[in-house]
């Protein structure tokens, strides 16, 4: 990730110009992606770099959304007050998932973690006296930027995508710093790692705050972008499509996370046309993608090269077993 | 009424319990957590629909079919997409067992649409009343089948060659190997087994709540829930949680609210992995 090349500087530029020329309906796509690029990055935080599936990411953008809308909508709170104190009940929603995550791993941290999620979505349809429940929250109100009119969709997705800017910015700092080395020395092995003098327990605990932290401020961005908020958008769905985001993309990988999200996201609207089956095709690429690139579609240019230079070897070999005939 | 809800509740546990046992052997066997399990109840469910319901065929007959298909889907899926993946890391292996829920809940739904469907008592006649407790028929057949069912399983384990193939396996891969049983094979057969005894579940749970398509994920989830609350790995102990679950779903239903169902299912697995995280009964490998 060190410095940046010809294709990722192509993409990064596509990303600016291009949304200008999009429609209403692609620039709203386009939004999405961004945020849940974001949610796909908090995500690989935790499971790509540390190793722990959780699949209740949709409870922590649940949380950081209707934090920020309810303070808004009903206290009368700006966007700049109400989505630092977003991200903080998420960073200790993060704190209080983090310790079961201490002891468990795999398929117990998954199902605790749906446990979470579900709670999460159950309480925010039930406790009606604070969430409104089905019939949802709204107007919330988009930030207010002095001289930039953030109503404007065209330019609130710059505010999102300057977002992001900082959060991958964020996260190479992150990932290369002594924090991020910790984490993936615990995913390789725990015990090696608390030998060279890892504290386990802060590492992980830190990484689960951070991870939730990111994912209530991709949650603000949501609530105020989308301006209603009904429960239905943070169910269990949500959660294994960021975790398809993040494995579809590529475990462990920056760009994987960012493209993961706008293959997903954008892949069953362009599979619209085929209606009912798009689900089911999209279940069958899921698969299809695991069996023959399991290091996710990032991985496509390293396997394809490697498997070239493969052949190119054995054709190789060849020649030059034929020319030491005589 | 505590014992009226109770044994109500039974009868849906007894669902989940077998649900629970048939994730379980899949765990045991091929270290592969299946989120797909639930899909293979759903299959089982709209078979019994379509021939018992549209077809008007004699439960007798639609029984075993109900457990055929989705025992060749679970063996199909084994051999296509699961073999590939085993040994490979765990997320890989969640992410396609969610890609074939997805695929094979989708199924379902093109073919059946998302409303659901009620299916008739498999058994016809008053309630039974037994010391002040009405209980339906229908429940005496669904606590019996399960009763027969875990007797039979626990037979074929102990006795036959394939129970011991199974168990050889699900005890040390390796060893198995070394001591000439075809690994992948057993594997197979394990899956076939697994998703044999879901359809089963499938038939008993259809009267008790609407078939619909979309019902895969949160009985998976109760399963799942009930394994662990067992002790994960246990076979016993995947029977217990089932029923256990499916008490406390009836009786959180009645005397608290019915909206907070899940939300108790949940507390439960969080309070367990809090003080007895090796869960009720314990899995000794």
């Amino acid at each position: 990730m060190g410095r940046l090349n010809p294709l990722g500087l192509a993409v990064i530029i596509a990303a600016i110009v291009i949304p200008i020329f999009l429609s209403e309906y692609a620039l709203h796509l386009m939004i999405m992606v961004v945020i849940f690029a974001i949610l796909t990055l908090s995500l690989n935080l935790i499971s790509g770099y540390g190793g722990l599936i959780s699949l209740g990411h949709a409870g922590f953008f649940l949380i950081g959304s209707y934090t920020s809308a309810l303070l808004s909508v009903y206290q009368g709170w700006p966007f700049w007050l109400s989505a630092p104190m977003a991200i903080l009940l998420t960073a200790t929603s993060g704190l209080l998932l983090g310790f079961p995550a201490l002891r468990w791993s795999g398929h117990f941290l998954a199902v605790i973690t749906i446990a979470f999620g579900s709670i999460a979505q159950l309480l925010s349809i039930n406790w009606v006296f604070l969430t409104n429940g089905i019939d949802g929250v709204a107007p919330i109100l988009r930030p207010y930027l002095p001289g930039i009119d953030l109503t404007s969709n065209l330019n609130y997705y710059y505010f999102v995508l300057i977002c992001l800017a900082f959060i991958v910015y964020l996260m190479i700092r992150l990932v290369a710093s002594g924090f991020g080395r910790a984490l993936k020395a615990i995913k390789d092995d725990e015990t090696a790692a608390a030998c060279m003098g890892i504290d386990v327990r802060i590492t992980k605990v830190s990484a689960f705050v951070i991870s939730a932290a990111l994912a209530g401020f991709a949650g603000a961005l949501y609530a105020h972008y989308i301006r209603f908020l009904n429960p239905d958008s943070f169910s269990l769905d949500v959660s294994i499509r960021i975790f398809m985001m993040m494995i579809i993309g590529g475990t462990g990988s920056i760009a994987g996370s960012i493209l993961g999200s706008f293959v997903v996201y954008v892949l069953p609207e362009v599979l619209r046309p085929l209606q009912d089956y798009y689900y089911l095709i999209w279940g069958v690429i899921v698969i299809v993608v695991m069996l023959f690139l399991p290091g996710g579609l990032i991985s496509l240019g390293s396997v394809v090269r490697a498997r070239l230079a493969e052949r190119k070897d054995r054709a190789d070999q060849k020649i030059v077993s034929t020319e030491a005939q005589p | 009424m505590f014992f009226q809800l109770a044994t109500s509740g039974i009868a849906t546990g007894c669902a989940y319990a077998l649900i629970a046992l048939g994730f379980v052997m899949i765990w045991n066997t091929a270290s592969v957590v299946n989120f797909a399990q639930g899909e293979f109840v759903v299959i089982a469910m709209f078979v019994a629909l379509t021939c018992h319901v549209t077809l008007g065929w004699p439960l007798w007959m639609v029984l075993p079919l109900a457990v055929l298909l989705p025992a060749i889907v679970g063996y199909a899926t084994e051999r296509v997409v699961i073999r590939p993946v085993i040994g490979a890391a765990e997320m890989t292996i969640v992410t396609v067992t969610i890609g074939l829920q997805i695929v094979l809940s989708d199924a379902a739904k093109i073919i059946y649409g998302g409303q659901p469907y009620s299916f008739p008592p498999l058994i016809a006649g008053k309630p039974l009343s037994l010391a002040g407790i009405v209980v339906p028929r229908q429940s005496l057949v669904v606590i019996a089948s399960m009763i027969v069912l875990a007797i039979g399983l626990h037979f074929l384990s102990q006795k036959t060659s394939f129970g011991k193939r199974l168990r050889a396996v699900s005890q040390d891969r390796e060893t198995a190997k070394l001591m000439g049983i075809d690994v992948n094979r057993t594997i197979a057969q394990g899956f076939a087994l697994s998703a044999a005894i879901a359809g089963f579940a499938g038939v008993l749970l259809a009267p008790i709540i609407y078939v619909s398509a979309g019902l895969g994920l949160p009985l998976l989830i109760k399963s799942f829930i009930a394994a662990i609350i067992g002790g994960f790995g246990s076979y016993i102990g995947a029977l217990i949680g089932g029923l256990l679950i499916g008490v406390l779903d009836n009786l959180v239903g009645f005397y608290i609210s019915s909206h907070y169902r899940e939300v108790f299912t949940f507390l439960a697995l969080i309070l367990v992995l809090l003080f007895r995280p090796q869960g009720l009964f314990p899995h000794h490998r």
